[in-house]
């Protein structure tokens, strides 16, 4: 089987690469990132899945899945027109998409699946060097629709990810893995509201998503998150990472500010799994 | 769906190439793309994200335009005549409480 070892969720805006902000606001984010770094690397992972969503980077309106699985080698940086936001290298894990697709289909997710020339937006190119500054790990993204309507049910992603958790532990494969979402926290971005961050409904996600019944989120519909904005949206990829973690493993939050400067409530957010908290890695 | 032709030039400003033909030469290059309307065209030209926004096409992609166009995400906003980035604290319920 392969084992859930490090599980997170946090946001993607690309202020995060205003290096010339020097408030303590962003001193304590940044720090957050730096922590949950640590965290990941504190922990071996033969390769990461991160739920994300594609901002019209990858797939657009000629062909939009609701749900879709990178299954590639590797994965390009989307360039956003602007040349792509960072200019590293993301290797994919071509077993672990391939159990992955296998699985999930299997169990009725009707996943489309990108075998190649995929590339991947700020959704990881943002969060990807920040969390993983040295040993890289292989990746395998997996895009929620939080884009363009109609968008999946918050159910059906928590259920997502709770297949996602179930297909890898019967995968016959002695691996550690992670799991990271990115999105979110509130955000406008078009409109009159643009640039609306609402603080309460970011703290009220927190307050959840630490809790004893994060699964309650599941319950949510389309208009409790946006409430949030239309980027709030995005919080269906947490969803579906709280999904595979469960109600009853502890979380931690290693950062929350509301930022202005980045147009977004930004958050970073560690499960404490069991086996993480006993330090035993099974290798 | 609505204003599919200027959706799918917004995605294609990607390309380094077409990004480039654009900001050589915007008036031809909008002229020759298949599918647009005139006042299309002219929002584009005019980068009027507004105008953009009412057709219903996704943020993501004029702010592609907006960034080909050398415009940050602040000062896109700045278009909508909102009140701009802000934190407000609102008591709206969010899911079951």
């Amino acid at each position: 089987m392969a084992s859930l070892r490090s599980a997170m969720c946090c946001s993607h805006a690309p202020g995060l690469l205003q290096v010339d902000d020097t408030s303590d606001a962003r001193k304590r984010l940044n720090a957050g990132y730096a922590a949950a770094a640590a965290r990941m690397s504190a922990t071996p992972l033969d390769f990461v899945v991160f739920v994300i969503d594609d901002h019209l980077d990858n797939y657009f309106l000629n062909s939009m899945p609701t749900f879709a699985l990178g299954a590639a080698p590797r994965y390009g940086v989307a360039d956003e027109g602007i040349g792509g936001y960072w200019d590293g290298e993301l290797h994919g894990s071509e077993a672990a998409s391939t159990a992955l697709a296998k699985g999930l289909v299997g169990r009725g997710f009707d996943l489309a699946i990108s075998y190649d020339d995929m590339v991947l937006d700020h959704a990881v190119t943002i969060p990807f060097p920040r969390l993983f500054p040295e040993n890289a790990p292989a990746i395998v993204p997996l895009v929620v629709n939080c884009v363009w309507s109609p968008i999946p049910s918050a159910a059906r992603v928590w259920q997502l990810g709770q297949a996602i958790r179930e297909v890898l532990a019967e995968w016959d494969e002695d691996l550690s893995y992670g799991l990271i979402a990115t999105g979110g926290m509130s955000h406008q971005l078009s409109g009159y509201d643009f640039g609306t961050i609402d603080e309460t409904f970011d703290r009220k996600v927190l307050e959840i998503i630490c809790g004893d019944r994060r699964s309650q989120l599941a319950e949510w519909s389309e208009d409790d998150l946006r409430v949030g904005g239309d980027g709030a949206l995005e919080l269906l990829n947490w969803i579906a990472v709280a999904g595979a973690v469960g109600d009853e493993a502890g979380a931690s939050v290693l950062a929350y500010e509301p930022m202005p400067a980045a147009v977004t409530g930004m958050g970073v957010i560690c499960y404490d799994l069991p086996q993480e908290s006993q330090g035993g890695v099974r290798r | 769906m609505s204003a599919y032709a200027v959706s799918k030039f917004l995605f294609e400003l990607n390309r380094p190439e077409v990004r480039a033909a654009f900001l050589d030469d915007p008036e031809s290059m909008t002229s020759s793309f298949e599918g647009l309307t005139d006042d299309e065209r002219t929002a584009i030209l005019d980068r009027d994200v507004v105008y953009l926004d009412g057709l219903g096409i996704s943020i993501y992609l004029i702010r592609t335009l907006e960034l080909v166009s050398g415009t940050n995400i602040i000062a896109t906003g700045q278009k909508f005549g909102g009140l701009g980035p802000r934190v407000i604290t609102s008591e709206r319920n969010t899911g079951e409480q």
